[in-house]
């Protein structure tokens, strides 16, 4: 570790410093967990910081042991992970405040993930609207808290796994594209962009999104609809296309601890510069689509949530468009106070393509079985060991079981 | 009797004994001679305030949530007669949840007393204590339901909400029941102290707390006693 990267990680250290001390000097509940709160309630700020470790390593230099199942599109393992994150509000009237939330993984500069205005223009009615760097509108993981929102280490295939295809480079046809599969860490392409990158998850959860969003109705029954610059695969701050995504979301709670929800998006994920690349007859195929459902049913001790979807990427050198599905389930149960156990089955699918000698699917299908144990040592301090297993229908390593642990502390 | 969290040095273990040994030094059976120890405790320092997490993940404006009244303080003999140990009842007491706070905000009873916990909330609450003389998890329940703990050991209890990380609340566990929680001016009153010696000690949110040595004399019908918590 270099002697930058220790200094970046040098405030998650202190705050795991003083959460280890401070027991001895007062009640453990006594800590502080809450956000920190200025100016009279007006600026409150939040910390969050968690340290992941695992029994696997994937290294560019060993490809023939490196799987890189946990690999995000800002090249990380979310299994191997030091990250810290500070949130912030400033509610400068009754009706308008200005959020944000700064994050650093692994050392690297921090990144703002969001920063957006939320206007609410009537007081005594459900309708907000939100500009900026926004969270998403489409499906539920991702606007789950980084902190206790996941109970689990590894992500959802969906939100994380990178698949094969780029937003800044293209196949020439299928032959190239099945050269490609189960290698979304480092997928290369003849057209477009020919620098070292990685492919996109179906939906990313490490950023988000540029635009506007409008929300209506109470939390019981929601509608939500946004315009944002990039698409669920590849949010943009400056957009490179001319193509704006649209994305909705409904939301009903017909009773307490039931919760449906159904999102659709649609929008140009290829960059302006990958088309130039393209000689094209007929109209530009380069849109992304996007259909998901979603549940989460909790009652006791019980949290269960689930997540269908379905993606269509279209790629101008290529017909028909490539489709992909994922679905999972996951379930936590609460043993005793502050103990808690979890699993995830998790499972990603490609549709078939056709080259002139075969047909297989576009990219390798790919199945995640995740559990685990949760202990809060406080309130806001919370300690996780997962075992995860993969399994692949292709690439040089197509099983993979690692454990994790992770401990997690935030305001 | 002394709180872990009260008093930063003695652990849960060491305030039990404390407990005991108070109990038999100050040994005296109540009498019907037995005063009245009243007075005010005024809270000086600015009251925290109990704020979201700042919600960059909703889509939209949480809604409000009731303000949380810290200007209570319990108030408290820190020895009492050893037949007050013997004296305590079980009893019933209430922790709403309301407009995401729990009413009160701090509650003072007995040991062997239950609490029902309510959810009068349109949405679920999912109350729990980690430490403490009686840790729990109440689990999600809804609107109209209530469930209950049954504290059998002195000492403090932090309460939670495990879906809204803005609710907090204390119940402070006496073995005994020479205690009485401070009225919205800030005016308490514990009865039928027998005549004697004791520490009166007064408790506030974030460990707070300030003790005072006051005596009830045979003849002595009220003692006046006022705390300024800093």
């Amino acid at each position: 570790m270099s002697i930058v990267r220790i200094r970046s990680l040098a405030p998650l250290l202190m705050v795991l410093g003083v959460s280890g001390l401070a027991p001895t000097r007062a009640n453990a509940q006594d800590l502080p967990s809450g956000p920190i709160s200025l100016a009279q309630g007006r600026v409150t700020l939040g910390l969050d910081a968690s340290v992941s470790l695992s029994t696997e390593k994937d290294d560019p230099a060993d490809p023939a042991h490196s799987g890189w199942f946990n690999y995000t599109d800002y090249e990380h393992s979310t299994m191997r992970m030091a990250r810290i994150g500070m949130t912030a509000s400033v509610r400068i009237t009754d009706g308008i405040s200005f959020l944000t939330e700064v994050r650093s993984e692994n050392g690297d500069k921090p990144q703002p993930y969001a920063m957006f205005v939320r206007v609410k223009p009537m007081k005594s009615r459900p309708f907000d609207i939100q500009a900026g760097r926004i969270p998403p509108v489409f499906g539920a993981f991702s606007r789950r808290r980084y902190t206790d929102g996941n109970p689990l280490i590894g992500y959802p295939l969906a939100y994380q796994y990178l698949t094969s295809l780029r937003s800044d480079a293209i196949p020439v046809d299928t032959d190239e594209l099945l050269r490609m599969r189960a290698r979304g860490w480092r997928p290369n392409y003849k057209l477009g962009a020919q620098t070292v990158g990685t492919g996109m998850p179906l939906i990313t959860a490490f950023r988000w999104d540029t635009g506007v969003q409008a929300r209506v109705g109470p939390e019981r029954l929601m509608a939500s609809v946004a315009v944002t610059n990039g698409t669920l695969s590849d949010p943009r701050t400056k957009d490179t296309n001319d193509g704006k995504q649209i994305a909705g979301r409904f939301q009903w709670q017909p009773a307490v601890g039931l919760t449906i929800g159904g999102s659709a998006a649609h929008g140009n994920y290829l960059a302006d510069a990958v088309l130039a690349s393209v000689s094209l007859t007929g109209p530009v195929r380069s849109m992304q689509r996007a259909f998901g459902a979603d549940g989460e049913y909790s009652r006791d001790h019980w949290l269960v949530r689930g997540e269908a979807l379905w993606n269509q990427w279209e790629v101008p050198t290529l017909q028909p468009a490539l489709n992909a599905s994922s679905f999972f389930v996951e379930g936590t149960y609460k043993i005793r106070p502050g103990f808690f156990v979890a699993a995830r089955i998790d499972t990603l699918r490609f549709e078939n393509v056709a080259t002139s000698t075969l047909t297989r699917t576009w990219d390798a299908p790919i199945t995640r079985f995740e559990t685990g144990v949760g202990f809060y040592i406080l309130r806001n301090l919370l300690a996780k060991s997962t075992y995860q297993y993969n399994t692949r229908d292709g690439g040089l390593v197509r099983q993979r079981h690692l454990v994790a642990v992770q401990l997690h502390f935030w305001l | 009797m002394t709180f872990s969290a009260l008093c930063p040095l003695p652990s849960a273990l060491t305030a039990t004994a404390i407990i005991v040994l108070a109990s038999v030094l100050s040994a005296q059976a109540p009498s019907p001679g037995a005063g009245i120890i009243r007075g005010r405790v005024e809270v000086k320092r600015a009251a925290p305030r109990a704020e979201r997490r700042p919600a960059v993940n909703e889509l939209g404006m949480p809604g409000p949530h009731d303000p949380i009244d810290i200007t209570r303080s319990v108030v408290y003999l820190e020895t009492a007669p050893s037949a007050a140990f013997a004296d305590v009842e079980p009893a019933r007491a209430r922790m709403d949840q309301r407009n995401e706070t729990f009413v009160p905000h701090v509650l003072a009873i007995t040991v062997g007393t239950t609490v029902d916990f309510p959810n009068s909330d349109q949405t679920y609450h999912n109350v729990f204590s980690l430490r403490g003389p009686k840790p729990f998890d109440l689990g999600r329940y809804a609107a109209g339901r209530s469930r209950s703990v049954r504290f059998d050991r002195p000492g403090i209890v932090r309460v939670f909400c495990e879906i809204h990380s803005h609710m907090s609340a204390f119940i402070l566990v006496f073995s005994h029941r020479y205690f009485a929680v401070t009225g919205a001016d800030g005016r308490y009153q514990i009865g039928r102290v027998p005549p004697g010696r004791y520490t009166l000690v007064a408790w506030n949110e974030g460990a707070v707390r300030e003790s005072r040595p006051i005596v009830m004399l045979e003849d002595q019908s009220i003692v006046e006693a006022d705390f300024s918590v800093r």
